[in-house]
């Protein structure tokens, strides 16, 4: 069976009328699972994993699935309307969409996350579909010296995170690359920073983190402004893109796609960071960067367009190769164990129905995801209608019931609050939470992959300098600093450099 | 067809009903065995101590008569959990699904609020993951002893991936170096995927991995060498135990059911029995057989004697490894 074949095969599996309901039960449940703060698509897949054990298994692999890509569409509704990120995946979205529904500009920013999702989601499709055989064999080459590299590399967009002082968001970046290193030594299993506290011992969760520092620290802030009732509210423009909308940010999508594209197949890279790279290069090549921040587009469009390629080309190298690149496909893993299934190089012959009908569904899902979450952005735009007296506290009712369901424990809420008076605070003296968040996610793997590079070369940093695509990368970091140097002595200096 | 619609628009229902359940849900005040029973897992959803738990719940809750509620409190290793059920009234409606490593091997290596061998009341012991060691498929080795042999040749030499430090794959491959006095160089990975990705890319050896490693044996990708349980897994028959390799090891990661050590003794033998009996039912033995666990089968006493056996032994590992110099935490 050739691919062109195959994939109408998969077809006629995923829009047989009991599929065809399944994947729309699977959009649907990831709309609101992304749309919710905390509850992430790994908890929701394992609670309805039992669920589908009445079903065929290429039906209950098509759902859950679809929970995980719809969750990506839906993430980024939260993160525009109120500043908290549904999905770690749409942390960066939060940054400019927020800006731009203060601006009136809500429609907009949703209508171009869900396009670019759509767009970006079906490339990755059809990436995972032609070529995902050479796409597994270059994820593996990638050991700890090259995760290194990439990572290193990832740091360099730090610079691109912050519009205002560059001391402070290398102050913020180290914070958050000591928060990030609270827990056990990857390598030795010693606690650090613990203080004997046990929930502490796996260290502090993404989620609450982000949780706080966006969404609970916006409602903090919103209590200072109680006198101003009176301002008028802003009017709200328009419901979908405009035509400069699509003009500023075509471009923006195809490069989020790229981007996330690639680094979905890495193991343990994927969507998060995708969005971070995406953000950072829109800021690098824009011709006036000092836009971000304050409601650029572009700025929605690539990073949300990165997660959502990225979400298609993870499932890379789980079909391929059996091997789970990230936590919500590892429960996906699990689930295609339960019906039999094993997920790796012998599934699209052992089990054609299941990998073609799971392709072809994923078609239909993006197309079901931008059919259903289009009617919608009218509805969600009318969220900020909604008095901030009314609006505020039902932000923090939302924060607090996510924050316990990560892992059904109060603990969670506690972080997540403390991380809200920071993120307060830092909001008053003009501190950006964004580099911290980016060093908190990055912090771990570039610890534990320098670590290990070093174990297996006995010591000797030549095991960087000797791999190709190691050197690449690191060449690449050195030349953007150098450039960046330059361009800032050259007089044509950066915007985040002439701030201060 | 008809019945088969019925079924599918019972699972939608079934799916949306969970949904909203879990979003806000508390036990209700009844008489033992009046109400669902909560089992604390302390590892994330969809893993292999969920799944297998969730498995044994399946069929231990038609023999108690009651549904067995699966509450995951991932945290400190697993020791979230167990911390979390003492907390709780000892009335036998919470429980704690646990890996035995948790308690003897994570409380030695980190201090945990609990006495490790006296807190908790052991129920069963009912299930262990598929632990081995593999190679690439390319690798020219075939056994154990051509792994020894290319060691004792090229010392420093070997690189291999473990799925973490002090953890149960990684005191496997320690007994081989230390029972052969060779010297090879550790990288711990975090967890069985991590380590086997980086197997398949080859830039690690070998690898000493849990049940993950069982559809990449059988697709061909990597060969596995020895396994870990008593038994020759049934899976792979042709392939030795470490123990019939001439290694003095054998899987010490047992998954458990405990309760808080003044459990009444009526409700723990009553749990006991329930809980003994799913475990021979055919249902609980074909989701075990399709996650690539394998079952055992540990009653309360044989269980509470394992754990304190292997204490000792873990004990006397984790500080000839240099990775501790006392227990962390007291036993008892």
């Amino acid at each position: 069976m050739d691919t062109l074949q195959g994939l109408l095969y998969g077809f006629s599996v995923a829009l047989q009328p009991n599929n065809l309901f399944l994947v729309f039960v699977g959009c649907l449940l990831g709309t609101l699972v992304g749309v919710l703060p905390g509850i992430g698509p790994v908890a929701a897949i394992s609670i309805l994993l039992p669920l589908t054990f009445q079903l065929t298994p290429a039906g209950s692999i098509i759902m859950l699935a679809g929970i995980y890509y719809g969750v990506m569409y839906g993430g980024s509704t939260t993160s525009i309307l109120v500043n908290v990120p549904g999905e770690t995946a749409s942390v960066v979205t939060c940054m400019d969409g927020y800006q731009m529904a203060r601006q009136g500009r809500a429609g907009s920013a949703l209508g171009i996350a869900a396009f670019g999702s759509f767009i970006a989601g079906t490339i990755g499709l059809i990436g995972l579909q032609f070529i995902s055989g050479p796409l597994s064999s270059v994820a593996l080459k990638f050991g700890p010296p090259e995760y290194f590299a990439i990572i290193l590399l990832g740091f360099i967009f730090i610079s691109y995170l912050s519009h205002g002082s560059m001391l402070k968001a290398g102050m913020m970046a180290f914070l958050g690359l000591i928060l990030s290193s609270v827990g056990l030594d990857p390598i030795t299993a010693q606690q650090r920073m613990t203080f004997g506290i046990l929930n502490l011992y796996e260290g502090i969760g993404i989620a609450p983190l982000a949780m706080g520092l966006f969404g609970v620290a916006e409602v903090f802030n919103s209590l200072e402004k109680t006198t101003s009732t009176k301002i008028l509210k802003v009017k709200i423009k328009n419901l979908f893109p405009t035509k400069l909308d699509w003009l500023q940010s075509k471009w923006a999508i195809l490069r989020g796609t790229i981007i996330g594209f690639f680094l979905g197949i890495l193991p343990g890279g994927g969507p998060v960071l995708s969005t971070f790279i995406a953000y950072g290069v829109e800021k690098r090549v824009a011709k006036n960067p000092e836009r971000f921040g304050k409601g650029a587009i572009e700025g929605v469009a690539s990073p949300e367009s990165a997660n959502n390629s990225a979400t298609s080309t993870s499932f890379i190298p789980l079909l391929t190769l059996g091997i789970p690149p990230n936590v919500v496909l590892a429960v996906l893993y699990g689930a295609f164990l339960i019906h039999g299934v094993v997920p790796g190089p012998l599934l699209i012959k052992e089990h054609p129905d299941v990998f073609w009908g799971l392709l072809g569904s994923m078609y239909i899902g993006n197309v079901m995801l931008l059919i259903l979450n289009l009617p919608l952005i009218p509805l969600w735009v009318q969220v900020l209608r909604i008095p901030d007296r009314v609006l505020y506290p039902l932000i923090l009712l939302f924060c607090v019931i996510g924050a316990y369901s990560i892992n059904n424990n109060v603990f969670d809420i506690v972080v997540m609050i403390i991380f809200g008076i920071a993120g307060y605070l830092f909001k008053k003296f003009g501190y950006e939470a964004a580099p911290l968040i980016l060093c908190f996610v990055l912090g771990p793997m570039f610890e534990v992959n320098l670590r290990r590079s070093l174990l297996i070369s006995q010591g000797s940093f030549s095991i960087f300098f000797t791999r190709p695509i190691a050197l690449v990368a690191i060449v690449v970091c050195f030349a953007l600093l150098l450039f960046n140097i330059y361009s800032a002595y050259a007089g044509k200096s950066r915007p985040e450099i002439e701030s201060e | 067809m008809k019945k088969n619609n019925r079924r599918f628009l019972m699972v939608i229902i079934g799916t949306i009903i969970m949904f909203v359940l879990v979003l806000g849900s508390g036990p209700a005040i009844a008489e033992y065995p009046e109400r669902p029973v909560t089992v604390l897992v302390g590892f994330a959803p969809g893993g292999s101590m969920d799944l297998s738990a969730r498995a044994l719940a399946r069929s231990a809750e038609k023999i108690l008569g009651q549904p067995i509620i699966i509450e995951n409190k991932p945290g400190g290793t697993g020791t979230v959990a167990l911390a979390a059920l003492l907390s709780q009234n000892p009335d036998g409606y919470t429980l704690c699904a646990t890996p035995s490593s948790v308690l003897i091997r994570v409380s030695q290596i980190q201090h945990v609020p609990f006495k490790p061998l006296t807190s908790f009341k052991p129920i069963i012991g009912f299930a262990e993951p598929l632990l081995g060691i593999v190679v690439k498929n390319d690798s020219p080795w075939k056994n154990i002893q051509d792994i020894v042999n290319d060691a004792k040749k090229n010392p420093g030499m070997l690189n291999y991936a473990t799925t973490g430090v002090g953890s149960t794959t990684h005191a496997a491959v320690d007994e081989i170096v230390v029972a052969k006095k060779l010297q090879m160089i550790h990288v711990p990975y975090k967890g069985s995927v991590e380590a086997l990705t980086s197997l398949l890319g080859g830039h690690v050896d070998f690898a000493s991995l849990t049940s993950e490693l069982v559809p990449s044996v059988k697709s061909g990708q990597t060969r596995l060498l020895a396994t870990m349980s008593k038994k020759r897994s049934p899976k792979f028959p042709a392939v030795p135990t470490l123990k019939e390799a001439g290694y003095d090891f054998v899987n010490d990661a047992v998954f458990s059911i405990v309760g808080p050590a003044n459990l009444p003794p009526e409700l723990a033998k009553k749990l006991e029995v329930a809980f003994a009996k799913a475990t021979k039912s055919k249902e609980y033995l074909e989701s075990l057989d399709r996650i690539d666990m394998v079952p055992v089968n540990y009653n309360s006493k044989e269980f509470d004697k394992f754990l304190r056996i292997n204490w000792k032994k873990i004990n006397k590992h984790l500080i000839a490894s240099g990775l501790i110099k006392e227990a962390a935490t007291l036993p008892e």
